[in-house]
């Protein structure tokens, strides 16, 4: 293949293979990631509360982002977390006042 | 008698990734189209691509006008005709689907959306491969004439459907929004096509789909872009079924995600009410319980 035009030619192939190479690339990348995704989300079996943490990294809401850190902690700690399990149990939303010693 | 008890078969979402891969990642098998429908035609995708470059490059002889140059046509209408009629009218059809209430599913809507983003993908390379022929046959790499216009125009509205697919919805919400989108921006498919017949163009006229339906090219130039026409389409094919798979995931993900979130949030809350109860029973402190307010 020879001509004035090579180049034009040689990059247009390029170009156009290449980026349907890459997005093909990426399309089963991404079914990968979002298929362990949805292994890792699939809900557990009733009574595995603690199984199903296991697979937080897949979820919003984080470890230690909510009052369950008060359910393991001594005394000072307990008293900054009731605050979030007293407001769960009244109001019923988690986001209360705080009830603690600087009151 | 003796009964024996059923076996116990692990949860899907606890199986290995692959055979003999014990500490690889669970994952979930891919809705949609079976794998080896998928793996077929991306085969043969990959087949008729290599025969395509190999006869465009290297078998077919230069054209008498556009010498070497004509070799780009052997992608540049292929990816055109993918991106326009097959992945917009594809995504026309789906939004009209899911608009009629009779056939109203969420399949038409992630349907659309898949065929929206692949389609976007090969509207950008027919600008593209266009502008590589454009530039040294016209002399410029853009110049803003009917076809190439309507062209640009047509990428521009349906990477806003795609900005409108992101915005946080209620799903049904978000998928009659998007179908209405899809369809306005379909309006410009007809008009990119004849507008090489409505206004005076740069652009040449219809070689293959002519009005007297009389092919412009012919010998082995017909042939190999006749098969770069279905080396596209099928590359189309593979891609769309990946990207409806990729849209089911991402939507199942989205709601298992949520209901795990749920679930963590009422064992905490159980956790702690069965704490909170412990500990004013057993030490009695009524600052802990709030009953000191």
């Amino acid at each position: 293949m020879n001509g004035a035009g090579t180049g034009y030619i040689v990059a247009g192939y390029t170009i156009c293979l290449g980026v349907l190479f890459l997005y093909a690339v990426s399309l089963v990348l991404r079914r990968r990631r979002l298929a362990r995704s949805a292994a890792l989300a699939e809900p557990r079996p009733p009574g595995s509360a603690a199984g199903s943490h296991a697979g937080s990294d897949a979820s919003p809401v984080g470890p230690g982002t909510g009052p369950v850190t008060a359910a393991a902690g001594t005394l000072p700690p307990v008293v900054g977390g009731t605050a979030g399990l007293a407001g769960l149990g009244g109001p019923g939303n988690g986001t209360g006042p705080a009830v603690s010693g600087d009151r | 008698m003796t009964t024996t008890a059923p076996p116990t078969s692990p949860p899907a979402a606890a199986g290995p990734a692959g055979p003999g891969l014990p500490g690889a990642p669970p994952t979930v098998k891919p809705p949609g189209p079976r794998p080896i429908v998928v793996r077929s035609i991306g085969v043969a995708a990959v087949v008729t691509i290599g025969f395509t470059v190999w006869l465009g490059l290297w078998v077919t002889p230069p054209d008498i006008h556009q010498k070497t140059l004509v070799r780009l046509l052997y992608l540049h209408p292929p990816v055109a005709w993918v991106a326009l009629y097959l992945a917009f009218g594809l995504a026309a059809l789906a939004s009209l689907a899911y608009l009629w209430r009779r056939t109203r599913s969420l399949f038409w809507d992630r349907l659309a959306a898949a065929a929206v983003e692949v389609g976007v993908v090969f509207n950008a390379l027919t600008l593209v491969t266009g502008s590589l022929w454009g530039r040294p046959t016209w002399g410029v790499w853009w110049t803003w004439t009917a076809r190439l216009t309507s062209t640009a125009l047509l990428l521009v509205l349906f990477l806003g459907y795609l900005a409108l697919r992101r915005v946080p919805a209620d799903p049904e919400v978000r998928a009659r929004r998007c179908a209405v989108a899809a369809l306005v921006a379909f309006v410009d498919v007809p008009i990119v096509h004849f507008s090489v017949q409505w206004w005076q163009t740069l652009h040449q006229g219809a070689s293959i789909l002519t009005p007297t339906h009389s092919f412009k090219v012919h010998g082995s130039m017909l042939w190999t872009m006749l098969l770069g026409f279905i080396a596209m389409t099928l590359v189309f094919v593979w891609m769309l079924m990946v990207r409806y798979q990729v849209e089911v995931l991402k939507d199942r993900v989205g709601d298992e995600e949520l209901e795990v979130s749920l679930a963590e949030r009422r064992a905490e809350g159980d956790t702690a009410l069965t704490g909170d109860t412990a500990l004013t029973g057993t030490a009695g402190d009524t600052t802990l319980t709030g009953g000191g307010r």
